[in-house]
């Protein structure tokens, strides 16, 4: 027993001498909570409103309404300017907001054209542009807009029925009709027939304004106000991708792996030096950026071959388009792992030990793949987190990924932001590790 | 007579504040050509440490040091050296003749897996049978 207690005491002294395996220990599960937590409600701060575009060319007073219904909405920001780099705010046209939607600025714009509704309108006629770059998103912003919607329109659904009857039997037998349909709907949704009368002679604003207590959406609704509302949805983006779930994901996986492999490769400095071939390697006349430049180099090819099967994979397995667009895949998957060495490169440098060095980049590595949106996309975070995603070499790695997949982005619309920063990095941390190679003295 | 070592107010610290080692305090040295020299002195006296920043090995702190009149900063200096370093390795990923390639072209010759003077050097220190081995 008192062999078992001093074992069991060597083993302690053991794991809290190594501050790398402390720290891997408790710290990442506890950054790793909050991250989750965060994402997946609860905790600080909830999920943020989805931006969508709403465009309103109509100019009646309904369409009015309901936009306001939209900007007052809890799961839904609405924008409608547009800042240019000049500074100049001017407001979202449709041209515009389909450029916005097609390049991925935002998920979705609804449109209320000029001949949303007019007096001789027989339905509501929105025009509906999304990119479904991510499911839930989607989902939610298309039931909160045809919740709105439906919600509140009820109200002037007898208006727009007797609009159709009118222009199907003429003016005359309308009246006929118009006292039917008060009967139907009085019987059918329970409302008062006085009531629906007058709604259809007149449509009052003030009505319409009224908070609807009666949650009226219901699917037997849904199937008559379709007829009346007419939603001309169009897929922008990613519309002819086979395997959109695949194709979205595999960028924060390629990323996450180059972190993982390329950090392994730049800590691969420690081995040499504990295997005693470092010290031999410096006898030589080489010099230490040849030494690194070489290293740099070796990282680069084997993080693209990496890739190659990766995405080779991908296209057997799942269909992931990758030769569409493969020159600017291919300078992606280089970017992305130079920007991966560079960040292996800082960390070797700033370690002490080979065991240091792997507990820095695992805590790293980790929370920058959750944050930067190689696990889940970065568009169901709340916006504090949406902005703290943006310091992370992950997210711009998963979206030039995005670009090139998934939006099929020309070569010019890559250079700037994904490029330039993903090259800005990479220089920087460069820089740094060099810097910090001399000054600790690590090789 | 030409110097071929010439160390001048060499020291070489390693660590800081309290824990500072000084390996090297102020070292002046010159060597020259046609010279054998022997380093003598007890344990941690820096002896390892003055070869390591003469080939470069570790940087020095303060000070100069000259091999063939050029700073040992310079790695072209070392393709005219030999020196085999305490508790070194050779890569174990490299039979033995593959270390004599990869090496000797390390150090600017041209030489491959067939040239005689592999089985040459081999024989001279009697370790011909580990040729093929890593
Ligand atoms: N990398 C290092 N970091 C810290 N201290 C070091 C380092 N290398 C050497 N020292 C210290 O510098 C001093 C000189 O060491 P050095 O190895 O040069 O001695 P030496 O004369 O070669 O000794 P020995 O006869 O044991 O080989 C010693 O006190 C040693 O502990
Ligand atoms: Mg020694």
């Amino acid at each position: 027993m008192k062999n078992i207690f001093l074992l069991f005491k060597k083993d302690l002294i053991r794991f809290s001498n190594d501050k790398a395996a402390v720290m891997l220990t408790f710290l990442i599960p506890a950054v790793l909570i909050v991250i989750f937590g965060s994402i997946f409600g609860g905790g600080s701060g909830s999920r943020g409103k989805i931006p969508i575009i709403v465009v309103n060319d109509s100019g009646v007073e309904i369409a009015d309404f309901l936009v306001s219904e939209i900007d007052s909405s809890s799961s839904l920001r609405s924008v409608k300017t547009f800042t240019d780099e000049n500074g100049i705010v001017t407001n979202i046209s449709e041209e515009k907001a389909k450029e916005l939607v097609q390049n991925g600025s935002y998920p979705a714009a609804l449109v209320l054209p000029q001949n949303f509704f007019s007096d001789s309108s027989t339905s509501l006629n929105f025009k509906y542009y999304y990119d479904p770059r991510n499911e839930i998103e989607s989902q939610l912003i298309q039931g909160t807009i045809q919740k709105t919607v439906f919600t509140k329109i009820p109200k002037i659904l007898p208006l727009l029925m007797q609009k159709q009857a009118e222009s199907f039997l003429g003016s005359s037998e309308a009246d006929t009709f118009k006292t039917d349909i008060a009967d139907l709907l009085s019987s059918k949704f329970g409302m008062d027939k006085d009531e629906i009368i007058k709604s259809m002679t007149t449509l009052d604003m003030t009505q319409l304004t009224q908070k609807d207590e009666s949650d009226s959406s219901t699917s037997e609704n849904f199937d008559i106000m379709n007829q009346l509302i007419k939603f001309d949805s169009q897929q922008l983006v990613g519309a002819e991708v086979k395997n959109p779930g695949v194709t979205r994901m595999v960028g924060g996986w390629a990323i996450m792996f180059l972190l993982f492999t390329l950090t392994g490769t730049a800590s691969s400095i420690f081995e040499e030096k504990q295997e005693g071939t470092l010290k031999r390697m410096f006898c030589m006349p080489i010099s230490r950026s040849q030494f690194l430049f070489a290293k740099y180099l070796f990282a680069i090819v084997l993080g693209m071959i990496q890739l190659l099967v990766l995405f080779l994979f991908a296209y057997f397995l799942y269909d992931v388009d990758i030769f569409s667009n493969i020159f600017n895949l291919v300078f992606i998957a280089f970017v992305s792992a130079s920007a991966a060495i560079a960040f292996g490169m800082v960390i070797t440098a700033f370690a002490k030990s080979l065991a240091q060095a792997n507990a820095i980049s695992t805590l790293f590595i980790l929370i920058m793949s959750a944050l930067g949106g190689s696990w889940f996309p970065v568009t169901l975070f709340p916006d504090w987190m949406q902005i703290i995603a943006k310091f992370t070499l992950t997210y711009w790695s998963v979206e030039a990924f995005l670009q090139v997949l998934w939006r099929n982005t020309d070569f010019v619309s890559l250079l700037f932001p994904y490029v330039t920063i993903l090259l800005g990095i990479a220089i920087a941390a460069n820089y740094l590790a060099l810097y910090l190679f001399k000054k600790r003295q690590v090789i | 007579m030409s110097e071929i070592i010439l160390i001048e107010n060499l020291s070489k610290y390693f660590g800081k504040g309290s824990t500072q080692v000084k390996a090297l305090d102020d070292v002046t040295l010159s060597i020259s050509e046609g010279m054998i020299y022997g380093l003598l002195g007890p344990n941690g006296a820096g002896k390892t440490t003055l070869i390591k920043v003469l080939l470069g090995i570790v940087f020095p702190t303060k000070g100069t040091a000259k091999i063939f009149n050029q700073d040992v900063s310079n790695y072209e200096v070392r393709k005219k050296i030999g020196y085999l370093p305490e508790n070194h390795k050779f890569p174990n990923y490299l039979t033995g003749e593959e270390v004599i390639v990869y090496f000797s072209k390390l150090s600017g010759f041209e030489i491959n897996k067939n040239s005689p003077k592999i089985s040459e050097v081999l024989k001279m220190v009697n370790m011909e049978k580990w040729r093929k081995t890593k």
